[in-house]
């Protein structure tokens, strides 16, 4: 771990990131869908919108997981203050 | 770290830097259990989605129906605190778990450990021992090692993918889904998540192995939230292997200043995380007591007494003299089983006073009211039953709270007609409510609809709701 180089290091970043929001897009989409039926959003969306349960799942849980990914990599990046000694 | 331990061989891996680690293989006590735990969990991982309960698969998470069946019990999405609380349940007992004997989820249990071993296997079947792997790791390509290389990886794609449509099985109809899968036919989302979860069994089991518990897993970080003096460790007996002596020094008989440890590095080579449990107890270790094994091995080799490195707790190697008893039932231990048997038995009384139906009424959204061709005041309701049970059932219809009103299946002119719902499924029907024009009635008012159960001994009835709408409010 001492020796770790620095692009290995944002790899790991990246992996914690990508897993973490996995894990709360899951508790997310279970949640949400316990709630509302994907065949039920589709007929109200505003927009066309034709989407069968297993599609809604998934887009609904793929969509949860980049918002959280995307989400956390921009706290990570504004997390770290600008004074900071920055590592590269 | 000790000079010898520093010469394995460095494959650069595209997502990290550091070594690869290449456990040793042990043969042991422990190492009997955790194959068996290995064995039995990959067996029930493999098998449970086969198992037929009825005219259905015992286990299926239905999310295209919206239904989860485990065995006898079906769960909707109205029950998701069943969930919840199951959820819940396995979390504390993971905790009670850590408490009692610290990481055994982790050596034993965990899907990660479970694979990884598993692909470890495999790994050591096609390339060998841990000297061989490191050797061909070394040697230039060659018909041999692209041959070998190629054989592993081969295994390993075949079994993760393997692994994805069982995993894609919990969802949907396994049969139908191998089927599908190996008639070509398998497309859309189905497809997709067989890959996606085939392709994380490759990566964590085969690539990430122990990185995923140092750098990736909750468990290995909050754990030492749980853990106290009384917890079960792997720990090395440093009174005793201090200093550690080996070769010549071990031999030369006048040399008083010689431990037990002879220095032979096993328990570092057979660690799956690489590390040294020499240096005290590190958060990378996930107590799978191959170094025990390992090191009892070489114990029982030089003549030296078993335990070097064994089971055992802070307290214990600190000289405590309480009994296994008393190390077992202290405060913490004892809160987490209360709060594990209140939520347990909360679980099992509101699963078995769950009812047999549920009733969704919606208004009619067209029209408030109209009025019939006998000049009857009429509202119209959606109705949505559910049945949850196992048998088909027949429903009964009936209202309260409206002198004079009553209410039927629309299209059907008689009451006392009951409507049918298969078992675990939704019934949509439609009610008319009618009231005399010469009774009295307000613009809107709060009506009380009832379903009752007709067949079986233990008849519910459920009581919703609704608004009734009049022309105006009406008493004379
Ligand atoms: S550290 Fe985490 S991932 Fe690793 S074995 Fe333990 S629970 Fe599993
Ligand atoms: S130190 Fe021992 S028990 Fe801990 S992970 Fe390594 S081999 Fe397993």
């Amino acid at each position: 771990m001492e020796k770790m180089d620095h692009k290995a290091n944002k790899l790991i970043t990246l992996g914690v990131v990508l897993w973490v929001s996995f894990l709360s897009a899951a508790v997310a989409t279970m949640l949400f869908f316990a709630t509302f039926d994907p065949v039920d959003l589709g007929d109200i969306a505003t927009f066309p919108l034709s989407l069968d349960r297993m599609g809604g799942y998934s887009v609904g849980f793929l969509l949860f997981w980049l918002l959280l990914a995307v989400n956390s990599l921009a706290v990570i990046w504004l997390a770290r203050r600008p004074n900071e000694p920055r590592e590269h | 770290m000790t000079d010898s331990l520093n010469k394995i061989p460095v494959e650069v891996a595209l997502y990290e830097s550091s070594e690869k680690i290449y456990p040793r293989e042990t043969k042991g006590r422990f190492q009997r259990w955790r194959m068996l735990c290995v064995y039995m969990l990959l067996g029930l991982y493999y098998a449970l989605p086969w198992v037929q309960w009825g005219d259905r698969q015992a286990i299926l998470f239905d999310l295209p129906a919206r239904k989860f069946h485990i065995f006898f019990l079906t769960f909707w999405p109205q029950d998701f605190i069943f969930l919840t609380l199951l959820l819940i349940m396995a979390g504390l007992l993971l905790f009670f778990a850590t408490a009692l004997a610290g990481r055994v989820w982790c050596g034993y249990a965990c899907p990660q450990t479970v694979w990884t071993e598993a692909f470890i296997w495999m790994e050591r079947w096609v390339e060998g021992t841990r000297a061989q792997q490191m050797k061909l790791t070394a040697a230039p390509w060659s018909f041999t090692k692209v041959r070998k290389r190629v054989t592993k990886q081969f295994l390993w794609l075949t079994f993760s993918l393997f692994t994805g449509l069982t995993f894609v099985g919990y969802f949907q109809p396994i049969s139908q889904l191998f089927v599908d899968f190996f008639s070509w036919e398998l497309t859309g989302w189905g497809l997709f998540w067989v890959l996606f979860y085939g392709f994380a069994t490759y990566g964590n089991a085969g690539f990430m192995r122990e990185q995923v518990c140092k750098y990736m897993c909750p468990y290995a970080r909050f754990q030492s939230a749980m853990f106290d003096a009384d917890t079960l460790i792997v720990a090395y007996d440093a009174d005793r292997g201090e200093p550690r002596a080996r070769g010549s020094r071990r031999k030369d008989e006048s040399s008083e200043n010689k431990g037990d440890c002879i220095e032979c590095g096993i328990c570092v080579q057979v660690c799956p995380t690489g590390i040294d449990i020499r240096d005290g107890l590190q958060y990378e270790c996930i107590a799978c007591a191959a170094c025990i094994d390992g090191c009892d091995e070489v114990m029982d080799k030089v003549g030296l007494p078993r335990g070097l490195i064994k089971y055992s707790t802070d307290a214990l190697d600190k000289g405590s003299e309480k009994t296994l008893l008393q190390t077992l039932i202290r405060p913490r231990v004892i809160i987490y089983s209360i709060l594990l048997s209140v939520i347990a038995i909360g679980f099992v009384t509101a699963l078995s006073m769950r009812g047999n139906f549920l009733v969704d009424v919606l208004r009619d959204r067209n029209a408030f009211y109209r009025y019939s061709e006998q000049g009857e005041i009429q509202n119209t309701y959606q109705i949505r039953i559910m049945n949850k049970s196992q048998t088909t059932q027949l429903y009964m219809l009936d209202m309260r709270g409206l002198e004079g009103a009553t209410a039927v299946w629309t299209k059907s002119s008689e009451p006392g007609v009951s409507r049918e719902v298969g078992a675990g499924e939704i019934g949509e029907f439609s009610i008319t409510v009618s009231l005399p024009e010469t009774a009295d009635y307000k613009r809107s008012q709060t009506i009380e609809l009832l379903f009752s159960e007709t067949v079986g001994d233990n008849v519910d009835t459920i009581v919703e709701p609704a608004r009734f709408w009049g022309p105006r409010d009406v008493s004379r």
